[in-house]
């Protein structure tokens, strides 16, 4: 004889767990069910609390940042920590409900039991998709050098024989000023002339006169 | 002084929660299936504490992929 049966008569004696499943409409439920509740109930719990708690920390924290002039941050490991947590609350949340709807749908327990271990491990790998697209957006912008080779531009500060001059040049998607010095040692090249890189020593770049190099072609 | 096996980069860095995760519910998730499937509570608890050894094979498995990866002649 269940639990549920045994206290049918007086709810207000009814255990916490047939109280649940009466409210989620699970009559005298099995120990499997038991499980489920307390994992989609527990869950539940915990990844709204934390969900909560982290945008309250957020205003909270912009608060004080304003009212003490203090400076509070949270610190990338400790975002990852508490995402983390959270996406094991998630996958014990979709473990509970799950297997619920499942068990309620085809009253097979291993059925939903297996449907409930698919659901908490799909739910921890959308959360490392999640992490790995926020980890794409962070940009790096180390320029290389080695990606000006090739690259056309114009003189920016004119290159005296045997001397060091300025180029502007596209790299990596973003125009930039470099050092730069003429192929040939005995050359000119003036100001606003245009020019591509030909060899990169260093950081320095070592360019060529566009109308020279057709000429060489010609 | 930590050794470095290669755990911590798997999974983008990520196997290290996984793997605790696992640890501490795959035997149960293990344990449950065997339960619902109606068989015998001591037999279920056995095999589910065997499976939490799976958890260390797949770990094992994929650092030896990954370190002959690393080793394959170019």
């Amino acid at each position: 004889m269940s639990l549920s049966t045994i206290y049918r008569g007086n709810v207000s004696d009814m255990g916490f767990f047939d109280t649940i499943g009466d409210a989620l409409g699970i009559a005298a439920p099995s120990v499997i069910e038991i499980v489920f509740i307390c994992c989609a109930l527990f869950g539940s719990i915990f990844f709204f609390t934390m969900m909560a708690l982290m945008l309250v920390g957020d205003i909270f924290g912009g608060f004080i940042d304003t009212a003490f002039d203090t400076d509070m941050s949270m610190d990338s490991t400790l975002a990852f920590e508490l995402f983390s947590i959270q996406g094991i609350a998630a996958a014990i949340m979709m473990f509970g409900l799950t297997g619920l709807f499942v068990v309620s749908a085809t009253d097979i327990e291993v059925l939903a039991v297996f449907a409930g271990g698919i659901a908490a491990g799909s739910s921890l790998y959308m959360v490392k998709y999640m992490m790995q697209g926020i980890s794409n957006l962070q940009a790096d912008g180390t320029m290389k050098h080695s990606s000006a080779l090739g690259a056309k531009g114009q003189v920016y500060s004119r290159i005296q024989p045997g001397q060091e001059g300025e180029v502007q040049v596209a790299v990596d998607g973003s125009l930039r000023t470099l050092p730069a010095r003429a192929k040939d040692d005995e050359e000119l090249i003036s100001t606003g002339d245009m020019i591509e890189v030909v060899e990169v020593i260093g950081s320095i770049l070592i360019v060529e006169k566009i109308g020279k190099q057709t000429k060489k072609e010609d | 002084m930590r050794d470095d096996d290669g755990t911590a980069e798997m999974f983008g860095g990520f196997w290290l929660l996984i793997r605790k995760f696992l640890m501490l519910f795959f035997p149960f998730w293990v344990f449950l299936i065997l339960y619902s499937a109606n068989v015998h509570m001591v037999i279920s608890a056995i095999v589910a504490g065997f499976s939490t050894s799976l958890v260390v094979i797949f770990e094992k498995l994929k650092i030896k992929q990954a370190n002959d990866m690393a080793n394959k002649p170019q």
